[in-house]
């Protein structure tokens, strides 16, 4: 019975932490419509995406430091296409979408041939990041008008952005609970050795997780060039660390094998009030609170597990 | 369940929609709430500029939200925006743009809901917005700029061009008609392509440092921002190079007073940022309330003869400052 109160420590922290907030936040009249949360939502849509297709990832004791350079090149590709290049919104945005998944292939097969997860990504995320600055310089790219109306189009009332989440959520979530695969990622982080002996087609998985991700992150690059009609290769230039802080925070362990992905989304949605609260409070002092914020879950996670053994 | 939802929703609307009417009517209600934005926070420019939005709103009896980010960053102004306007927290934005671009969506959602929107100091994209005020025209700005420091320099040499970012809207454009005003007037002068500081005090003094040391025929350098022209100022006091290389550009009395003094800078160009906060939320609550003209020229609250046209209302002509005058302003 305690033992399962402790593991679940940082969950309540962060449950603890949410309710603290939203209780901050909906003193002032804005946060009790429900509009306030859908424009909330287009501006933090792409740390949550990336941080539920970083879920499995992570499951399987791996890691993905280039997402956000793969998101911001990706986006620099669109952005290259529908401007220079003169290419139809449609084929323009798939691009991207390829770009992307072509992107997370690299990683996963990088990762799939032994380099550690944590190189092999730093290294990705420098190489996406020069290719992103090389192909657009450090100028915003002007789009042409037309990127936004589709970025406008809310079926059944509610913004793409929450769609594309909502969505994302139930593949994760069902891919990872509810098929062989998702039981299979934990298996090879809880321990890859005997995962292997056990028949798990380990490299075809990471190969795949990995791809997922960049899929995603070139899901994120399309949605920036909807959104925004620039784009910039600088931009976004800590969303890997925003989106990996809400993997942690959800209480999936760094090294595998354990987690949820309604954990992750508890981390998400507790992370994006935290920055819709400190909106007004300057980056550098935001950055700063979630490192506390960070080191405090990994302390109580590691004394809860300590008790709990 | 969704059909319902909206079915109720339209209900809704249609009872609130006279109400809305009512309070959208040029009535003058002193309710409007203007929310007033600056690049940043905390630089003596700015500060101007909140003051004089703080006289007008003062004047007219209505609250002021002002809050603005802690550097010139258009996706932090973005963040601020969203609150203010998916809140419903005011009715009147004036906001100075650090992209002419990536805020035009925010600022299209902002008109959506019922918000002015009035661009001072730096524009967005016309479309994106009801007004521009305007501190001075481009090429007013840029000629003065220019002249004063090519009379300095003998009309020859090398002038670096210190600016905030390549792609800022005010600074872009003042580069372009220094350079063409040069190239057409000033033949033996060369002008150096920029050098961005982002607006960074520190950043500015080293890239001034860079630019002394490596250019021999350096003879100028203008700063296109407040704090670009301080820093350039510095680098020359720091190396010792006063009455060699001469330093000018936009800048505020306060920012340049100590280097005024002690002739490392002989004259820069301003125009009353007090004025321009002052005229800029008149501006929008005149719009709000109907009883702003297309063009012409308009009357608010202390200014004056102030003109009016395609979009813009334009403050003035802008000031040159000297050591004679500088003292006489307390921004």
């Amino acid at each position: 019975m305690t033992r399962s109160l402790l593991r679940a420590l940082p969950t309540l922290l962060s449950l603890a932490l949410f309710v603290g907030l939203l209780i901050f936040l909906l003193q002032q009249p804005g946060p009790w419509r429900l509009a306030y949360w859908f424009s909330q939502a287009n501006l933090y849509f792409a740390p949550a995406l990336l941080a539920l297709a970083l879920t499995p990832v992570v499951l399987t004791g791996g890691i993905d430091l280039s997402v956000g350079s793969v998101t911001v090149f990706a986006s620099v590709v669109v952005g290259l296409l529908l401007a220079k290049l003169g290419w139809p919104l449609g084929p323009a945005l798939l691009a991207g979408l390829v770009v992307g998944a072509l992107a997370g292939l690299v990683n996963g097969l990088l990762v799939a041939a032994g380099v550690l997860p944590l190189v092999a990504t730093l290294a990705t995320r420098e190489l996406f990041r020069g290719l992103a600055l090389s192909l657009c310089g450090e100028t915003a790219l002007a789009l042409p008008e037309a990127a936004g109306d589709l970025w406008r189009w809310r079926p059944f009332g509610v913004p793409l952005s929450v769609w594309a989440v909502l969505l994302t959520l139930g593949v994760v979530w069902f891919v990872v609970h509810h098929t062989w695969m998702g039981r299979m990622l934990f298996a090879l982080g809880d321990n890859a050795t005997a995962a292997k002996y056990a028949g798990v087609p380990s490299k075809r998985l990471l190969v795949g997780v990995y791809t997922a991700v960049g899929l995603v992150a070139g899901l994120c690059g399309v949605g920036l060039v909807l959104q925004y009609p620039a784009v910039r290769a600088d931009a976004e230039k800590t969303l890997e660390m925003t989106a990996i802080a809400c993997v942690v925070l959800g209480g999936v362990r760094i090294t595998g094998g354990a987690g949820h992905v309604l954990g992750t989304a508890l981390g998400i949605a507790t992370i994006t009030l935290l920055l819709v609260a400190l909106a007004n409070v300057s980056p550098s002092v935001r950055d700063l609170l979630l490192g506390v914020l960070l080191l405090g879950v990994a302390l109580t996670g590691e004394a809860a597990r300590r008790r709990a053994r | 369940m969704s059909l319902r939802l909206s079915r109720r929703r339209f209900l809704a609307l249609a009872a609130v929609a006279p109400l809305v009417g009512c309070s959208g009517t040029p009535t003058g209600s002193g309710k409007l709430r203007v929310g007033f934005m600056p690049k940043l926070t905390g630089i003596p420019y700015f500060n101007a500029c909140k003051k004089g939005a703080e006289e007008a709103a003062g004047e007219l009896g209505l609250p002021l939200v002002y809050n603005g980010p802690t550097k010139a960053d258009s996706g932090e102004q973005i963040k601020l925006l969203t609150g203010w306007i998916a809140g419903g927290e005011i009715d009147v934005l004036c906001l100075a743009c650090n992209d002419p671009d990536t805020l035009v969506p925010t600022l299209k959602d902002a008109r959506a809901a019922g918000i002015t929107v009035v661009t001072y100091d730096a524009d967005s994209q016309p479309a994106a917005r009801d007004w521009f005020v305007n501190m001075a025209t481009y090429d007013g700005v840029a000629n003065l700029m220019l002249d004063e420091l090519a009379k300095q320099m003998g009309q020859e040499g090398e002038l670096a061009i210190l600016t905030s970012s390549v792609q800022a809207p005010n600074q872009s454009e003042w580069a372009k008609r220094i350079k063409a005003r040069a190239k057409e007037r000033y033949p033996k002068l060369t002008i150096l392509p920029e050098t961005e500081h982002g607006e960074d005090r520190d950043l500015g003094i080293r890239k001034a440092n860079e630019l002394i040391a490596d250019r021999p025929m350096l003879k100028g350098i203008v700063g296109l921002t407040s704090v670009a022209v301080p820093a350039a100022a510095e680098a020359v006091r720091q190396k010792g190079k006063k009455g060699q290389i001469h330093v000018g550009g936009v800048s505020t009395p306060r920012d340049m007073r100590d280097y005024v003094k002690d002739d490392t800078v002989a004259s820069f160009v301003l125009w009353n940022p007090i004025d321009l906060g002052y005229l800029t939320v008149h501006v929008g609550v005149l719009t709000r309330q109907g009883k702003m003209p297309k063009d012409g020229t308009l009357t608010a609250g202390r200014l004056k003869g102030i003109n009016v046209g395609g979009g813009e209302v334009l403050l003035g002509e802008p000031v040159l400052f000297t050591k004679e005058n500088v003292d006489k302003f307390d921004f």
